[in-house]
């Protein structure tokens, strides 16, 4: 795909501010909907997702206070004690960083089976803060939390950048 | 356009330092949290930030409900209309009664010169959500108005005691229901008077009476009410049946299973009570026989020997 010189191509702009925060905004906004029961438990974590996406895409935006402050904003409209999602998301930030060039060199699908791993770190580190917290585990449909949102990654780029899939090629910084 | 240069030489700490930092952080906010419970001003200030997110969110199960009430036929709402005024008929009985009652053990406390139990009219709070979180069981309410809510008064709903307010926030209060792994509370078995503890079993819709000894008068069935001697629940709110005692051999207590008489999740509206409101501001005297069946000490102190 090559852009007109009026019209720049989009994968290369670099993302704003504003899509960050607004995209950050969505995820908190899609977490708060009425789920229950069951659905809840299902729910995907739509800030880890987003932290993932924009740490890959954009390390230079995104900061470890950051995830920090994102894990306390879903720690209060959770009403989970203070610091667990936050400790959550700071192994996530840490995770994709580290792992970001590998992540990169993958097409969206094989991407989703890196980010797989990341989501359910951070899902061990609740389970096992709730261990220690002695609060009860949730059904075993919780453990599928993590693998829907990496499905979701696969639908991300469409959602975020009108594109179905992004790769190493597409990305020029 | 907006072009960022990679900073190649001002990297600060390596990244293993950062997440070391922000780990230790978070684990130290766990812990002041939970152990020393001294963040609630800060939790305030953050829920002050998000409530408009809250709104923004509420906004499509708000909008279904009122459409759905909208289309609800006028046959339906007549109907309800009916039972509901049935409903009070049948009740209008029981409170005439109790109302007597009342002014009876009164009169008799006098008597007896046993400190009153008060307990003040409530406030009218509306559900507004289920808490976000599989692994507590907490509702998140908004009282009506001109309704003051505290910390730690109890919640009731037409059937029974929901739960108790556990955070205070300036838009709205978080429930923490009976069903939780961390709440406990003291009933009685209303045929008998027998005194347990109750405790959450962490999912909704199970209670479990934990620490009743083998021998103890329990059956399936049974109603559990509140028994008053915490000083948080007035005597006599409506907790739970009794679905399932077993026992066995091996454990000195009964496996008992209740289920809550309050269904939590099919109502709008709770009541949130103001509290005991002990005359000399202390926690009641436990060894002070408190409104209660007469028999009720002697059935305890039968059912606590080995």
């Amino acid at each position: 795909m090559i852009g007109t010189p009026q019209e720049p191509q989009i994968l290369n702009r670099p993302a704003t501010v504003r899509t960050v925060a607004l995209s950050f905004l969505l995820a908190f906004v899609l977490m708060l909907l009425p789920w229950g029961g069951p659905w809840l438990l299902l729910r995907p974590d739509f800030m880890a997702l987003l932290l993932v996406y924009w740490t890959v895409r954009e390390p230079m935006l995104i900061g470890g206070w950051i995830a920090f402050t994102l894990g306390i904003f879903a720690d209060v409209a959770d009403s989970s004690t203070l610091g667990i999602h936050a400790l959550g998301y700071s192994i996530v930030y840490f995770l994709s960083i580290h792992y970001r060039t590998r992540i990169l060199s993958f097409y969206a699908a094989n991407q989703a089976l890196h980010i797989l791993p990341i989501l359910f770190v951070s899902q061990l580190v609740t389970a096992l803060a709730a261990l220690i917290l002695k609060f009860p585990l949730p059904g075993w449909l919780w453990w599928f939390q993590a693998p829907l949102t990496a499905l979701l990654w696969v639908a991300l780029p469409t959602l975020l950048e009108h594109q179905p899939a992004r790769d190493e090629h597409t990305r020029v910084s | 356009m907006d072009i960022r240069t990679p900073d190649l030489f001002t990297r600060g700490p390596s990244p293993l330092a950062r997440l070391t930092f922000y780990c230790a952080l978070a684990v130290a906010c766990i812990v002041v949290d939970f152990r020393f419970h001294q963040l609630g001003a800060f939790r305030k200030a953050v829920s002050i930030v998000i409530y408009p997110m809250q709104e923004i969110a509420a906004l499509p199960g708000w909008l279904v409900n009122s459409a759905w009430e909208a289309l609800d036929s006028q046959h339906n709402l007549q109907a309800e209309n009916e039972i509901l005024r049935q409903r009070l008929l049948q009740q209008a009985n029981t409170v005439q009664q109790s109302k007597a009652l009342q002014s009876q053990i009164d009169t008799l406390n006098k008597l007896l010169n046993l400190r009153q139990q008060q307990t003040a009219p409530g406030v009218v709070a509306e559900i507004i959500a289920v808490a976000h979180n599989p692994f507590v069981q907490k509702i998140v309410i908004r009282a009506s108005q001109d309704g003051e809510v505290h910390a730690g008064s109890p919640v009731i709903s037409v059937e029974g005691l929901v739960g108790q307010v556990t955070t205070v926030n300036p838009f709205n209060d978080e429930v923490t229901l009976i069903t939780d792994k961390n709440q406990a509370l003291p009933v009685m078995v209303l045929r008998n008077g027998l005194r347990a503890m109750a405790f959450g079993n962490g999912e909704p819709g199970t209670l479990s009476l934990p620490y009743v000894p083998v021998g103890s008068d329990i059956q399936a069935g049974d109603m559990l009410v509140t028994s008053g001697i915490d000083g948080v629940y007035p005597a006599g709110l409506s907790v739970a049946t009794v679905k399932s005692v077993e026992r066995d051999a091996v454990s000195a207590f009964a496996h008992i299973q209740c289920i809550p008489s309050a269904a939590v999740f099919s109502h709008r509206y709770v009541l949130v009570l103001d509290g005991v409101q002990a005359p000399e501001g202390d926690l009641p005297n436990l060894d002070q026989p408190q409104a209660e069946p007469p028999g009720t000490t002697r059935l305890l102190r039968k059912a606590k020997k080995p």
